[in-house]
């Protein structure tokens, strides 16, 4: 399996630099195994960064919007214990390094599951859901 | 083994020395630990800014982050550490590069 297609993160950066401003590449990293970008750009009032890691076993990715320090929304699919608790219950240490998508909430006080999440979803959400005058307490995943 | 074209200006310099696939080799093999070593300390030097963030290796802390609920929510509840997911996407394609530029580093010496 080719973890990452010839281009993608070119393809990537492109499509996030068409919707947000300020785009910085932090991290890039590439070779037959595996693919890493993590960028930080902004959306009006508020700061973004996205984080992805591609290779045989499939996608991570963190997805944050964050505004004075305090993070507004935070998509992502890492094996969280606090999300494994939410799917499973008491069985979550049985399931300890799996993939959880899920979204943390009002300054990762709050976490709720989620579907899969691609960039180009995130970045179709931020515009469906955040605009300048958006408050904390009105985001919902 | 591949095969590589060499210029004949440095074959004409290997030549004196005898055997020029061996010195071939040997020149190559400086090369590649010179360039392996350089990628070692590039990737050491930013493993080190996530260590000295999180006062622990990436296992120890790919280890806890997805076992321990407490340590999570302490790393949620700093500004400093409250995007650790995204950091701990940057610092494990790091450690695995390091540790496979460790690989290659070990083959090369053994060849």
């Amino acid at each position: 399996m080719v973890p990452a297609p010839p281009g993608y993160l070119d393809s990537l950066i492109a499509l996030v630099s068409q919707r947000l401003s300020q785009v910085q590449v932090v991290e890039r990293g590439e070779n037959p195994d595996r693919a890493l970008l993590d960028l930080v750009a902004r959306y009006g009032n508020y700061e973004v960064r996205i984080s992805e890691i591609l290779d045989a076993s499939g996608r991570k990715y963190a997805y944050y919007v964050f505004q004075a320090g305090k993070i507004v929304v935070g998509f992502d699919n890492t094996p969280d214990p606090l999300a494994l608790r939410l799917k499973f219950g008491q069985e979550a240490r049985r399931h300890w390094r799996e993939r959880i998508p899920h979204c943390h909430l009002q300054n990762k006080t709050k976490t709720e599951l989620t579907a899969e999440m691609t960039c180009e979803d995130f970045l179709d959400w931020l515009e469906a859901n955040l605009s300048e005058g958006a408050s904390l307490s009105g985001v919902i995943c | 083994m591949g095969d590589v074209r060499v210029k004949d200006a440095y074959l004409e310099v290997f030549r004196p020395f005898g055997d020029v696939q061996g010195v071939v080799d040997s020149a190559l093999q400086h090369y590649a630990i010179e360039k392996a070593n350089e990628k070692i300390a590039a990737l050491r030097r930013k493993i080190k800014v996530w260590e000295d963030k999180y006062g622990c290796t990436y296992e120890v802390f790919a280890y806890r982050t997805a076992r321990d609920e407490e340590y999570v929510q302490e790393l949620n509840h700093n500004p400093q550490t409250a995007m650790w997911e995204g950091d701990l996407i940057v610092w494990e394609f790091q450690a695995r590069e390091l540790a496979e530029w460790y690989q290659r580093l070990q083959d090369i010496l053994i060849a």
